[in-house]
């Protein structure tokens, strides 16, 4: 089945929400920005005028947006409409099609991630629908012990698994263009099976309620090439992604809605906890490799924007379904972790800019990406914004103005500087920042009757907010910095663990943000005093920086917050069943665990028949350095014979994983020893 | 290299053997049918362990005659170490092509595959044409033909 080029929706509801949305961004910010020229020093120069003004309506304009999709999204959220074009099923449908589950993995913990996988086959094995889906586990690890623990995992979890649901595993030996090489290598072997594929991230879990509602939604929309369900933040301890979590709760809502609003079929896809019409992803999303070295060339690796744009641009439409509960991630759980994550996602978003001008896309999608782009972009324009306001002023400090100029006038020439209109232009900017919030505890108040702690949450997380704020503006500065000067990263493993953040970490992480905020109050105490109860909001964070990075991370600190009642979210207080049973589950596979290695492989017969059945599943083993196998051999047999600690390289212990003779050998000399 | 060292071949017979699920009477009934079935005077333990992996080996591809051998070897064991095969069915496994059809049959419906059968279809990849800022140049220089430019000398 191919899509109808014909678009579901009205054109004149399209065009209608669109001209609202963008027409009154366009009008707020030329309307603020002419009152910025008007307020700006008429004896500053030229050049730091323009500049000024650029950067003023850029980061307006950005804010403006967000403002409007939430001013938009409350008014959805309050009458509950339907999105227009998106067909609703009947309630007595059957299910037809057929959906496979895919959970990619890279270096993940892979009892944390059967054990959701298990939460989510038995909630759909209680459902009628079970027969419908079957489930696999994508395994990118290149971390030898991983590898080892995801094949004894995977197999304890075969068993606990539901009659009606097999669960696959299939692990690449080459880990080409990450997630999305991925999915792609899923498509091209297995995809011709599946009508759907729901993706999902290491730590999604989705109730079996939001899976068929989608199933049927995909089957009811037959022009629909993705939905994404927006997820919920869950299973926060430490106070950082608490806060998240909580903001996440009582914000996310009306602005997914909002975004609903204006984008209708012309969605985005974020990644995970989305359902794909597989023929449309296999028709359409076959990545190129962009020319060009990395950060900007090479694989695509913010994937998502990209296959959304791509489906788009064959004819499928694509939604955010705002309406779908049950849908759940876990945050980075430190300052640290997340600004790690958005280094790896701000590179993915600057080498969008690559792709957002290429021909024939929707020109949705290019405002995706641009949204994309300025979600890290805006930090560096924030910062450059404060950078040239101060220079402005400290250069009135040190060329002082000239009242009397050359020409000869009868009067002095005094310098005009609109302080009142100043002050309404960053009044404003604050309550396009601050109302949304207070509309997002509106639409969780009504929908959830919950008052508890909530004022005062509200309150502390603006607080806490705005002292981050300039931590990570800093950061994200810095991250495009990197990126524009040609510095790629690798794509490490997200941190999902409480171990908090360490002072040693933290000092070196935040020294130069703790020096510049101390640096600026005091350059600004000295030669420009007017400002400097303005820029104090600013620098107490930076200063700060370490000890809020420290003490956020703790879990401690999480829990002294939950105790009295702080940042409470509806799942904290009824604990969905199913992240519960995911627990469950991930304490049962985690029962007899000990270590995974390669020592393990040859005392355990059955892991190690497991394995070695499993290496050709994998496809051909990589060629291996002979020099490194025969080290590698000799340390597992001075392993075996003298009980000498395996201290093998990454390197090693992957070319004894992919050689089945010496493995075999190993484990019949360790059982041979073993009698002896 | 990890050698199987100074041992004798009843030993890494039992050993080998043991590995698989093999305990007590049936483990001394199945030394004495391999010792009787396969020649293992003058070879090395290495070759011992060869031997013997022919020997499920060839088992293995009549059970599973559609896949690759070094796969099904380890999914053959598997199967057999995990279900109690030694107990169930004893030197069955030992019998190389000669395995009867009822433990063919038994195996089979043991294994549990680790991914669905592949049906094999080539994701094309998208152009994706770049915006080059030279292209762009070209562009808007090949817009500007026909307007004549004259340099005084």
């Amino acid at each position: 089945m191919y899509p109808s080029k014909k678009y579901p929706v009205r054109t004149a509801v399209v065009v209608w929400r669109r001209f609202l949305v963008f027409g009154l961004m366009f009008i707020m910010t030329g309307l603020a920005t002419t009152k910025w020229i008007m307020s700006l020093p008429s004896d500053s120069s030229i050049y730091a005028k323009a500049g000024m003004i650029i950067l003023f309506a850029l980061t307006f304009g950005w804010i403006a947006l967000f403002f409007l999709s939430s001013l938009f999204g409350f008014k959805e959220l309050l009458f509950e409409r339907p999105v227009p074009g998106l067909k609703i099923p009947a309630p007595d449908a059957t299910m037809k099609t057929r959906t496979a589950i895919l959970m990619p993995v890279y270096n993940e913990s892979p009892r944390q991630v059967l054990g959701n996988l298990l939460a989510i086959a038995h909630d759909l094995a209680a459902t009628p629908h079970a027969a419908h889906f079957d489930m696999f586990v994508l395994s990118d690890t290149t971390n030898p012990k991983c590898w080892i623990e995801e094949e004894a995992v995977w197999e304890k979890a075969r068993t606990m698994m539901p009659e009606k649901i097999p669960l696959y595993y299939r692990r690449r030996v080459k880990n080409s263009a990450r997630k999305s090489g991925n999915i792609e290598d899923f498509c091209q072997k297995w995809g011709r099976r599946y009508e759907n594929m729901i993706v999902l991230d290491a730590d999604s879990l989705m109730t079996a309620e939001a899976i068929i509602r989608m199933v049927f939604l995909m089957e009811a929309n037959p022009d629909a090439g993705i939905m994404q369900a927006p997820p919920q933040s869950i299973k926060a301890k430490s106070l950082f992604a608490r806060i998240q979590q909580f903001a996440n709760k009582i914000y996310g809502p009306i602005v997914t809605a909002g975004l609903c609003y204006w984008q209708m079929g012309d969605s985005n896809y974020w990644g995970h906890n989305a359902i794909i019409r597989v023929q449309a992803f296999m028709d359409c999303c076959g990545l190129p490799v962009l020319p060009g070295k990395a950060p900007f060339g090479g694989f695509i690796l913010s994937h998502d924007f990209v296959e959304a744009a791509l489906i788009r641009r064959g004819g499928w439409t694509t939604w955010l379904l705002s309406g779908i509960e049950g849908s759940y991630e876990e945050l980075p759980p430190t300052m640290i972790d997340f600004a790690a994550r958005d280094r790896r996602w701000c590179q993915g978003n600057l080498q969008h800019l690559k792709i957002m001008l290429s021909k024939k896309l929707h020109y949705i999608s290019r405002i995706h990406f641009t949204i994309g782009i300025m979600s890290y972009l805006s930090s560096a324009l924030w910062f450059l914004f404060l950078v040239t306001g101060l220079a402005v002023a400290l250069g009135h400090e040190f060329f002082p103005p000239t009242y009397f100029p050359q020409v000869r006038s009868l009067f002095p020439q005094w310098p005009i500087f609109d302080k009142v209109g100043t002050y309404f232009l960053f009044g404003f900017s604050l309550f396009m920042l601050l109302f949304p919030k207070i509309l997002g505890l509106i639409i969780y108040k009504v929908k959830t009757r919950r008052t508890r702690g909530i004022f005062k949450s509200v309150i502390s997380e603006m607080v806490i907010s705005a002292l981050i704020a300039p931590i990570m503006m800093l950061f994200q500065s810095k991250f495009i910095w990197d990126i524009i000067t040609g510095h790629s990263i690798s794509w490490n493993t997200q941190n999902r663990g409480d171990d908090g953040t360490s002072w040693k970490d933290a000092f070196r992480r935040h020294i130069w943000h703790t020096v510049l905020g101390v640096a600026t109050t005091v350059i600004v105490y000295l030669y420009a005093r007017s400002l400097f109860y303005w820029i104090l909001p600013i620098t107490t964070g930076l200063i700060l920086s370490i000890p809020i990075s420290v003490l956020s991370s703790r879990v401690s600190w999480g829990n002294w917050f939950k105790k009295r009642g702080y940042f409470l979210t509806l799942e904290e207080e009824h604990r969905p069943v199913i992240i519960d049973e995911a627990e469950k589950y991930c304490a049962r596979l985690s029962i007899g665990a000990g270590t995974y290695d390669v020592g393990r492989l040859v005392c355990d017969p059955a892991l190690h028949f497991l394995h070695i059945s499993l290496l050709a599943v994998n496809g051909p083993a990589p060629v291996t350095d002979k020099g490194v196998l025969e080290r590698a051999s000799i340390k597992l047999e001075n392993y075996i014979h003298h009980q000498v600690d395996l201290d093998l390289t990454t390197e090693e212990e992957m070319s004894l994983l992919y050689c089945p003779e010496v493995l075999g050998r190993g484990l019949i000399v360790w059982h041979l020893k073993k009698k002896a | 290299m990890v050698t199987v060292e100074v041992h004798t071949a009843g030993d890494v017979i039992a050993t080998y053997l043991e590995i698989l699920g093999f305990q007590n009477g049936g483990l001394e009934k199945a030394v004495r049918y391999l010792k009787g079935e396969v020649d293992f005077s003058a070879v090395s333990g290495d070759e011992i362990l060869a031997l013997l992996d022919n020997r499920i080996g060839a088992a293995a591809a009549v059970i599973f005659p559609e896949e690759p051998l070094n796969a099904v070897i380890g999914t053959v064991k598997e199967i057999f170490l995990t279900n109690e095969g030694a107990t169930a069915w004893g030197i069955e496994v030992l019998k190389g092509k000669d395995v009867s059809e009822d433990f063919i049959e038994w195996t089979r419906r043991r294994r549990i595959p680790a991914v669905p059968e592949a049906i094999r279809t080539k994701m094309e990849k998208q152009k994706i044409a770049l915006l080059h800022p030279a292209h762009m140049f070209k562009k808007l220089l090949r817009k500007k033909k026909g307007i004549s430019v004259y340099v005084s000398k």
